[in-house]
């Protein structure tokens, strides 16, 4: 859509209004002009009809005295034939006069006195025959004639007299409608004038309406928009400036419409989250204030309504105790874990316990996060969970585990106790295929007690229930044990085993049994997955604030495509079951678990045939001791 | 230097286990006193002149725990001194330490252990035994 412009409408505007006025002045200005014209005409034309008549009356003034010249000189008898023609020319000169005059008079004929025209044209016959007449005789005219020339004379004196003040009469007339008409010319250009003015009000104010109607309706739009009314749009048919301002209005309104849309959709989102989400919530201000509370939150922490909760102090609205305080520790303010987070900017998680008005202690995970703007802590988010039937879940799964998994040794025991004596000849000597199936019957012996302890010592893992005992560790003391213990097992296969310790390692407090438990795995593994007369070898050297472990073999290797899993649990490598029947998949899932604990962590990198290299990393500073209740492999 | 062949008694309450480790020790040339309940075991030592050169327990017995066992074996001066061997499907570090607190000699166990290893352990207490004496 081509726009016009707002500078171009109003442009035109102007235009009309100077065009009109530009009319109104030329229009008065040819008015003056016809005027003007109307008056020469009116002056030279009457100028000349009165001339005319003037001339008539000097022409019978020089005929009359002629005439009585010549009767002068009749009487003195003087008279010459000379004097006789030049009244004969004075005659011809006046009718020649009085011709002039009949033409010029012709068109204001209707205007002068009929009377006096006829009387002008008989009279100066009159005088013009009696002259010729008494002229032609040499002596005095009778006194009859001489009167009836005094007579015409007279008469036509009159006429020229009547007709010359007619003449003025005509003039003055013809003037007055002239400024009559100028002034009429005037008038009506006034009124032109004023109707154009008018006109060009109407217009601007037709304009000026258009434009400030554009305006206001821009202006209530944008209104509308302020207070988030979206359901009308600006009307934006005028294709000028506001019409664009109009369409920048709409797309505004659109985005926003748009982005209100989405952020009410993130509110309804966010509050069906709230609602619908199994933890209870709980965010507060910088202050400590509760700003959001939802009703699993109040539920579980028996506070009413959640809307109470708001701009409470958090502290204030229930109390927290350590999980083996007593009833009356109250956790202190700064030791709960939103008063932690709000002033460490860290995010704290741990169980608090909580007692119900009907005395019944609840353990409550508490997760607390702060909310950072700009790196500044401005709230906290804090996310409770009711993990008393989870714990006491657990707590069962481990016990069925571990209560299962000792049972178990004691039917297993029998197994491998009888079969022993059986392998032994302790009950007579075996046929070759009695013996056979008696070995089978033990390793499959061996190899479930293995799956057990292993067990074992997953759901002690799992259930955070073992102990970490740290004490300063020579580690070349402990892999050289561990080392030894493997040798019958190296030596069967013929590999070569070599040990590299950084010199100056420091003693680092761990937890022996733990660490002695990872090295073991590695080796083991390295042992059991690499050829006869391979090679495996153990670095341990120190790096910043960690010792590195480094086992590395030149064994089977993990296939790429499996090497993702291989610290799941009960996860076996494919060649590995092939050449390995012996294995539970727990070894390298355990010592993650070990590894991770302490403050470390594990890798590897391996090839199929060609080896793996496992590293594992312990932090110089040691391990944190942690109270417990169990061990591995116990 | 005691008699030939030492005496050993057996607290397990396992019926299977309890033959198994009486079938081997006597093919180990060992004399046995199998005992199926703490309360046996302790009523034989009492009707018993000479007292066994060592004692295998089982920890979980159906009667009485091996912490009650030693209690009673700590009341008497004859038998405090017998070496006892715990055997358990069960070895918390606080069982453990109780146990051997209260005189045990090793506790190992179950399933870990071949019956000619046990018997070994077994052969080294009596030896040590009696080399003090």
């Amino acid at each position: 859509m081509k726009s016009i412009s707002l500078r171009l409408k109003l442009t035109s505007a102007f235009m009309c209004v100077a065009v009109l006025l530009v009319v109104v002045s030329v229009y008065q200005i040819m008015g003056i002009q016809e005027f003007n014209a109307k008056l020469e005409q009116l002056s030279d034309h009457d100028l000349a009809r009165t001339n005319a008549l003037h001339e008539v009356s000097i022409a019978q003034g020089q005929l009359n005295s002629q005439q009585n010249t010549y009767q002068q000189a009749v009487i003195q008898k003087t008279a010459t034939a000379a004097q006789k023609s030049q009244i004969q020319a004075h005659s011809n000169n006046l009718k020649s006069k009085l011709q002039t005059y009949t033409t010029l008079v012709e068109p204001d004929k209707t205007a002068l006195p009929s009377q006096s025209l006829s009387q002008l044209q008989t009279a100066s016959q009159k005088v013009i025959t009696l002259t010729a007449e008494i002229t032609a005789q040499s002596t005095l005219p009778p006194k009859a004639t001489q009167t009836e020339l005094d007579t015409a004379q007279a008469a036509l004196t009159q006429s020229i007299s009547s007709l010359a003040s007619a003449d003025r009469q005509l003039i003055q007339a013809k003037s007055t409608k002239s400024i009559q008409l100028a002034n009429d010319r005037q008038f009506s250009a006034g009124i032109l004038a004023i109707l154009f003015s008018i006109m060009s009000g109407i217009l601007g104010l037709v304009v000026a309406g258009r434009i400030s109607r554009s305006i206001r309706q821009l202006s209530r739009g944008a209104e509308r928009i302020a207070n988030g009314d979206f359901s009308q749009s600006i009307d934006t048919s005028s294709r000028d400036e506001i019409g664009q301002a109009g369409a920048a209005f709409n797309r505004m309104a659109e985005r926003l419409r748009e982005s209100y849309g989405r952020i009410a959709l993130e509110q309804q989102r966010d509050e069906a989250i709230l609602k619908g989400m199994g933890e209870g919530l709980i965010a507060i201000d910088a202050q400590g204030k509760i700003v959001i509370a939802n009703k699993v939150a109040a539920e579980l922490l028996e506070l009413g309504d959640e809307a109470s909760l708001i701009t409470q102090p958090i502290q204030d609205t229930f109390p927290l105790y350590a999980l083996n305080a007593k009833k009356d520790a109250k956790l202190p303010a700064s030791k709960r874990p939103s008063s932690i987070a709000l002033k460490t900017g860290m995010q704290v998680e741990d169980v608090f316990a909580f007692h119900t008005k009907m005395g019944t202690k609840r353990q409550i995970n508490i997760a607390a996060s702060p909310v950072k703007l700009d790196g500044k802590v401005v709230g906290v988010v804090t996310i409770l969970r009711d993990v008393t039937k989870e714990k006491e879940v657990d707590r069962m799964k481990t016990e069925f585990i571990s209560l299962a998994s000792h049972q178990l040794r004691t039917p297993l025991s029998a197994i491998k106790w009888f079969s022993e004596m059986l392998l032994n000849g302790d009950a007579g000597k075996l046929k070759t295929e009695q013996l056979e199936f008696t070995k089978n019957i033990a390793e499959s012996t061996e190899r479930m007690i293995a799956l057990v302890s292993s067990l074992l010592n997953i759901s002690r893992i799992e259930s955070g229930r073992i102990m970490i005992v740290p004490e300063p560790t020579d580690l070349k003391e402990l892999v050289g044990g561990i080392v030894n213990d493997l040798k019958a097992k190296t030596e069967e296969k013929q590999q070569n085993l070599i040990i590299s310790i950084h010199a100056d390692l420091p003693k680092i407090k761990l937890d022996p049994r733990l660490i002695g438990q990872v090295y073991l795995n590695l080796l083991t593994n390295a042992v059991k997955y690499t050829q006869k007369g391979g090679e495996i070898s153990v670095f341990i050297s120190k790096k910043d604030d960690m010792v590195i472990s480094q086992v590395t073999d030149n064994g089977y290797g993990i296939p790429k495509d499996q090497q993702g899993r291989m610290f799941q649990k009960f996860f076996r490598a494919a060649n590995a079951v092939k050449v390995e029947t012996d294995g539970t998949g727990l070894g390298l899932y355990l010592i993650k678990a070990v590894i991770e604990s302490s403050g470390g962590k594990i890798w590897f990198e391996s090839e199929e045939n060609k080896g793996t290299t496992f590293w594992f990393t312990i932090p110089l500073s040691g391990m944190k001791p942690k109270e417990g209740e169990v061990t591995l492999d116990i | 230097m005691s008699k030939a062949s030492p005496t050993i008694m057996v607290v397990e309450d396992e019926n299977l286990l309890l033959q198994a480790i009486t079938k081997k020790l006597k093919v180990s040339e060992m004399d046995v006193l199998s005992c199926a309940s703490g309360q046996q075991a302790i009523d034989y030592l009492e009707s018993l002149e000479e007292m066994p050169d060592a004692i295998w327990l089982d920890y979980y017995l159906k009667d009485m725990n091996g912490l009650a066992f030693m209690q009673e074996l700590k009341r008497n001066p004859k038998w405090e001194n017998i070496p006892v061997l715990v055997v358990s499907n069960s070895a918390s570090p606080d069982k453990v330490s109780n146990m051997l607190g209260l005189g045990a000699k090793r506790y190992i166990l179950k399933a870990e252990y071949r019956l000619d290893e046990i018997i070994a352990m077994i052969r080294d207490f009596i030896d040590e035994r009696t080399e003090k004496k």
